[in-house]
């Protein structure tokens, strides 16, 4: 005796009617931890609001402590990376439910793509006047709150006198030949426009990227490991941002040991990268949510919290805070036009993979 | 044919009604989703799947794809089947010290274990240093960075868990077949070449899909040892896509992951549909042992040999390295230190926080994911119904899809009401028990496959209720397939990072996102070995315990 397909799909169905009032219920029964409840409990003493961070850990707990001295616990902090940060908010947008209230991390392309979806609230941030005035950007849609420069980092046991780059074309010298490592711009977004700033070095050319492949330049997911790969001797140099580099020597010395890496400051430029913070938008915050997300924004570019970051390498976006130790107080940037990168990040991706693609 | 009792129908629609939930239900969304239907309105387009299809550089990667997965599928069965062959059915000496060192294996994350392989074999590797610079041996450094590495890689991480299953299909195989073969005058190698291999066919086609799904999906060794080359696989080509904000790309490029992976599938059921296999396992006495002679230690040391190549030395650079002040420095007692251990517990109690929880997760959705699975092997193996083999296909394909694109669906479809589980450790649950669902299903049903019904019926006939037949001779039955499943299962909630670093809420941090946290700058490579040299304590820890406490039918591994 056989039960026939109907049966199974029957079944399903029966299912599927069932979950609506089993799971359904679920959150509300109080078997979630208390967020539901204690956000409507709570609305009128205490707003908490919900931040999705990429940065260093520590400076994140840093600023975290700080902020909440006199505010009490009003910020639910998850940290992740850049790539993850941005597929969470992608994927939060797509379903039509953000849940996160403000975001902060990655590069403005991310920014300039959640812009145009209306997914970010517009805030002018009182404080926003005292940004560098290149540093004036996003409308109020987002704001630029720390930068970072990409440079070049070596291997000072591997690399001798003689042979340290001081521009971004002495890598693609045949020396270099399998001495290099950078992240895949197909991976990480950072890359990506770290390699939208060489091709502004090398005059809008791609030849630049296909000689560092013909130099056998190791990719890698993320730029933090390109830096581990300088720091363990895998490779001897890599492009990378600045603020990771130092905080790498920094930790070596913290353990004791003294770090063999060390910094270029191109002579052709270092590829100016800003990190930004933006409000999303959402008709469901309270007052009081509202306001301690505005109060963030204006916290984040106080010279207070621009201290707190200079001290883990971030360039600060206010002239009244001295940059971080070692960075030089003359360092030529290249800047880029966001607006340009973004538009075309699809197509310098899909370039970058198919140069970088083994033969 | 078996009559479909009422409790029997209501395993069926309990099984379907759970898969639906945790696996159906989300994918669904996800595809929806792709072809442009989602909750921004309905604009149907298949041009992501075009694009995805004709893109030449989809064509390399899926060949690329299918090269590692069927040469680790390929390696990890000759290592695993031959080991399992001759711990369990030879007098090797040494049995139990090599058993432990292959369950060690099994339980360092793979991505540690890709990266202690670089520390080895990296162009600055340790191994490296000796050939090239100490010793002279060679000019060039071996170079690591290639498919064959994560082929390497993939095999040694791989193998344990072949070498698991197949211990158990060895056990179950019926002597007296083999003995009758022995009298009628075949060799010891005809003998299992044309009696117990053919058996144990089954199993090997089982582990062997698993291993070669699980390879295509895997992200994290490929990531370290390829993708620095250029040599893409198709999960390189999702990651892309996801990591730019393109959806239904990724979605597409999983969806050919899918079918490649539902192709194997296929190959598979008609390779095991012709053919019955009788493999009754009525037997009382322990399995005879060969006896391997003067071969004896020589056989030993080679056991040895492998095992220290593709455990010991990994595992001794992974608890070196979370000793060391940095990753991969000269090897001195001036460059250890205590702090990598310090830095995960400091932080801010959410390194101890970060193991409580994915110890409970892991005990919830592998404790689910094994009745599931019995319900579904059960099913599979035990019942008539019609489109069963779907119900197997469904529960298992989890494990060739990319741990974020499981994440991804889940969070499209738990994030609105009125089922709203994301923001809640609810999602972490489901979507772990959707990750382990394939390996508790298919290490169920590999101990059910073959194994006669003459048991059960016998018992059934003299009078047991069902439930004592269950209690009584299918459970020490499935035993130990039900504790291999388990244990893969919770391994794996233990070193799963993507689905964690999605779905994870603030006070509910796992393993996971403490791997990410130490591997972003705040503790680096050396830290991360910590935390492995922790996960791998706690494994043992909690394996001593349950031997331990635990002595009842069920047969170890």
């Amino acid at each position: 005796m056989r039960i026939k397909r109907k049966g199974i799909v029957c079944s399903m169905i029966l299912i599927l009617v069932l979950l609506v009032g089993g799971c359904g219920g679920q959150p509300d029964n109080g078997s979630s931890p208390g967020n539901e409840a204690e956000k409507q409990a709570g609305s009128t003493e205490k707003a908490q609001i919900t931040m999705y961070i990429s940065g260093p850990e520590q400076m994140i707990a840093d600023l975290e402590k700080a902020f909440e001295k006199e505010r009490g616990d009003v910020l639910n902090i998850l940290t992740m990376g850049c790539g993850p940060l941005a597929q969470k908010i992608n994927t939060e947008a797509e379903a039509g439910n953000v849940q996160a209230d403000i975001i902060w991390g990655a590069e403005p392309i991310l920014y300039i793509q959640l812009q145009q979806k209306g997914l970010l609230e517009q805030y002018k941030s009182a404080e926003a006047a005292n940004l560098k005035s290149e540093l004036q950007m996003g409308d109020g849609y987002y704001t630029i709150c720390n930068s970072r420069f990409g440079v070049i980092a070596y291997n000072k046991e591997k690399v001798s006198k003689e042979e340290i780059p001081s521009s971004w074309h002495d890598l693609i010298k045949e020396n270099w030949k399998n001495r290099l490592a950078m992240a895949d711009a197909g991976q990480s977004a950072t890359a990506l426009a770290i390699t939208a700033g060489l091709l502004e070095v090398n005059g809008d050319s791609w030849s630049y990227i296909e000689d560092l492949k013909k130099n056998g330049v190791l990719l890698t997911k993320q730029n933090n490991e390109a830096i581990e790969r300088v720091s363990t001797g895998e490779v001897d140099a890599t492009i990378a941002p600045h603020d990771g580099i130092l905080r790498e020597i920094k930790k070596s010395k913290k353990s004791g040991v003294e770090s063999k890496m060390a910094l270029v400051w191109p002579k052709e430029g270092s590829l100016s990268i800003q990190r930004p913070i933006a409000i999303m938008a959402d008709a469901g915050r309270s007052e009081a949510e509202q306001s301690v997300c505005q109060e963030f924004i204006d916290y984040v570019i106080s010279s207070e919290a621009q201290t707190i970051m200079a001290k883990y390498g971030f360039i600060p976006v206010r002239a009244d805070v001295a940059i971080p130790e070692g960075v030089p107080s003359n360092v030529k940037s290249i800047n880029l036009d966001w607006q340009q990168v973004a538009s075309q990040g699809k197509e310098i991706r899909s370039n970058f993979e198919k140069i970088m693609l083994a033969q | 044919m078996i009559k479909h009792a009422y409790w029997s129908r209501l395993l069926v629609i309990a099984a379907v009604a759970i898969l639906s939930a945790t696996i159906l239900y989300p994918l669904l969304v996800l595809i929806l989703f792709s072809v442009g239907i989602g909750a921004n309105g309905i604009s149907v387009s298949i041009t992501a799947y075009q694009k995805a299809f004709t893109d030449p550089k989809t064509l390399v990667s899926i060949y690329n794809t299918f090269y590692v997965a069927g040469a680790v599928s390929i390696l990890a069965i000759l290592t695993g089947g031959g080991l399992a062959w001759m711990l369990t059915r030879t007098d090797l000496p040494g049995k139990r010290l090599f058993k432990g060192l292959i369950f060690i294996a099994y339980i360092i994350p793979s991505y540690v274990m890709a990266v202690s392989w670089i520390e080895l074999l990296g162009r600055n590797g340790y191994v490296n240093r000796l050939l090239c610079g100490t010793w002279k041996w060679i000019d060039k450094p071996i170079d690591i960075y290639n498919l064959e590495g994560i082929i390497l890689v993939m095999s040694i991480h791989l193998f344990p868990l072949v070498f698991i299953t197949m211990s158990s299909a060895w056990r179950m195989n019926d002597l007296s077949l083999e003995k009758a073969a022995r009298l009628s005058g075949a060799g010891p190698i005809k003998t299992i070449w044309t009696v117990s291999l053919p058996l144990i066919l089954p199993s090997v086609l089982s582990i062997g899909l698993l291993i070669f799904q699980h390879t295509m999906a895997c992200f994290g060794v490929a990531a370290v040892i390829a993708l620095p080359t250029g040599n893409y696989i198709l999960t390189t080509r999702i990651y892309s896509a996801l990591n730019h904000l393109n959806l239904p790309i990724a979605t597409a490029s999983s969806i050919i992951l899918l079918l490649c992976s539902g192709l194997v599938f296929g190959i598979y059921s008609l390779s095991l549909g012709k053919k019955k296999y009788i493999n009754v396992s009525s037997r009382s006495e322990p399995p005879e042992l060969h006896g391997l002679g003067k071969w004896r230690i020589p056989a030993a040391l080679a056991v040895l040999a492998v095992l220290v190549i593709t455990t010991v030395i990994p595992l001794g650079t992974i608890v070196v390295s979370s000793f060391l002040k940095q990753w991969g420095m000269d090897i001195s007692l001036a460059g250890l230190t205590l702090n990598n251990y310090q830095i995960i517990f400091a932080n801010g109690g959410m390194g101890l926080r970060a193991i409580r929880n994915s110890i409970v997760f892991g005990v919830a959705a592998a404790s689910a994911a094994c009745a599931i699975g019995v319900a579904v092997a059960w099913t599979v193996n035990r019942t008539a119904f019609k489109g069963r083999q779907l119900l197997e296909f469904t529960a298992t394909w989890p494990v060739a899809i990319p741990g974020t694109v499981l994440a991804v669906a889940a969070i499209l479809a738990w994030i609105n009401p009125p089922f709203k589980l994301y923001g809640t450790p609810w999602i972490l649950v489901i979507t772990y028990v959707a990750a382990c669902l394939p390996f508790a299903v298919r290490s169920v049903s590999g101990s059910l496959q073959g194994i006669d019904l003459e048991l059960e019926h016998a018992a059934r006939i003299s009078g047991a209720s069902r439930w004592r037949v269950f209690r009584d001779i299918s459970l020490p039955i499935i035993g130990p397939g039900l504790k291999n499943g388990w244990i893969m299962s919770f391994l794996m909630v233990l070193r799963e990072i993507p689905i964690s670093i999605l779905l994870y809420t603030a006070g509910f941090e796992t393993i996971g996102v403490l791997l990410f946290s130490m591997r972003s700058d705040t503790g680096g490579l050396e830290a991360v070995s910590a935390v492995a040299v922790i996960i791998i304590a706690v494994t043992l820890g909690g394996n001593l315990l349950l031997e331990r406490f635990g002595k009842s039918r069920m047969e170890g591994i």
